[in-house]
């Protein structure tokens, strides 16, 4: 049969869903590389969200577990450890984009999970630094996660209010 | 009254057939068009079209000639775009693997983004929720990983591989 380039296989690819990408790794060490380049990872992304393909509903399902719902046919619903199942740790969704989840475990440890190659990424602690003589007060704290086009990159903010008598203090950190 | 009758234009295949077309559908060529934008003098002379057999043009004439009369039609745009889908899925559905491939190859050569578009979809519809092995066979791939290299991959995605259809040919 006559082959296909490189350019013109991508662009077959670019239609499947990440589940058939990670099975078809398997099919040759180039079809492996092409998977894994960054190049081809963006096209994947901007032409799902073009053609609004390959959305999945997330739903907790029991404590360590998570349904995959797929929108494109709802049958195909696969059961989803958590990152940190195995450590019992509980976690709770802050934020999602682009099929990135940001998480929280109970440690207040901070997540970046992809569902759909069930990879997850602990992002370095950052404290925030309070205000001297330290204020007995009640905190509430605020997570925004989103992709930043002008760092190519994803960026989730924390916002901790912290509420004192009358005072109001209000600290942003951004990773 | 004066008519104008529609320009033509011939294209000669690799296999040495010649279509006359109208210029219109000959436009809808990117390749073509490309070389009249390029050539506004060009005599009419046959255009060669190396990468393409008689068989693939005639499919692609066909196919240009029939969404040229639906985005004519303009103003039903819902029904037109039904019609639309059900002449694309026929098209998929009457080549074979080997023909979708040879299709793709020539439509690519003569720059059709929307008609390549649909036979991606065709072909990706026809690979997804399939095995390795059948990828393989489609598109003549050899497999270059040793059996643990590979048993290593399946054992790190797992999951990816269950349910998967069985192979059709």
């Amino acid at each position: 049969m006559a082959t296909l380039s490189h350019d013109m296989t991508l662009d077959i690819l670019r239609c499947l869903s990440v589940n058939d990408l990670l099975r078809f790794k398997c099919v040759s060490k180039f079809w492996c590389s092409w998977i894994e380049d960054p190049y081809f990872i963006k096209l994947h992304l901007s032409y799902s969200l073009k053609t609004n393909t390959n959305r999945s509903l997330i739903v907790r399902y029991c404590k360590y577990q998570f349904l995959s719902v797929n929108y494109d046919s709802p049958k195909t619903t696969r059961s989803l450890k958590q990152p940190l199942s195995e450590q019992k740790k509980y976690i709770q969704i802050l934020g999602s984009c682009n099929g990135l989840l940001a998480v929280e475990d109970d440690d207040g440890r901070i997540l970046l999970w992809n569902p759909s190659t069930r990879k997850y990424q602990v992002l370095p602690s950052t404290e925030i630094e309070f205000p001297s003589p330290p204020i007995r007060c009640s905190r509430s704290t605020y997570y925004g996660f989103g992709y930043d086009p002008i760092s190519d990159d994803y960026k989730l903010i924390r916002m901790v209010q912290s509420h004192g008598n009358n005072d109001e203090y209000f600290h942003s950190e951004a990773k | 009254m004066s008519t104008t009758v529609p320009k033509k234009i011939t294209l000669r295949t690799a296999d040495n057939h010649e279509f006359e077309v109208d210029e219109a559908v000959a436009m809808e060529l990117g390749t073509v068009k490309t070389f009249f934008d390029e050539n506004p003098d060009a005599t009419d002379e046959p255009i060669p079209l190396p990468n393409v057999s008689s068989k693939c043009l005639s499919t692609i004439i066909e196919y240009c000639k029939f969404h040229l009369s639906l985005r004519a039609r303009g103003n039903d745009s819902s029904s037109a775009e039904e019609e639309g889908k059900v002449y694309d899925e026929e098209l998929i559905k009457t080549h074979d693997n080997e023909s979708l491939v040879e299709l793709i190859l020539a439509v690519n050569y003569l720059n059709i983004k929307d008609m390549l578009d649909t036979l991606n979809q065709g072909v990706a519809d026809r690979i997804k929720n399939k095995s390795v092995e059948y990828v393989r066979r489609f598109f003549g791939i050899e497999n270059d990983y040793t059996p643990e290299e590979e048993a290593e991959i399946r054992a790190q995605y797992e999951w990816a591989f269950e349910g998967v259809d069985p192979d059709d040919d």
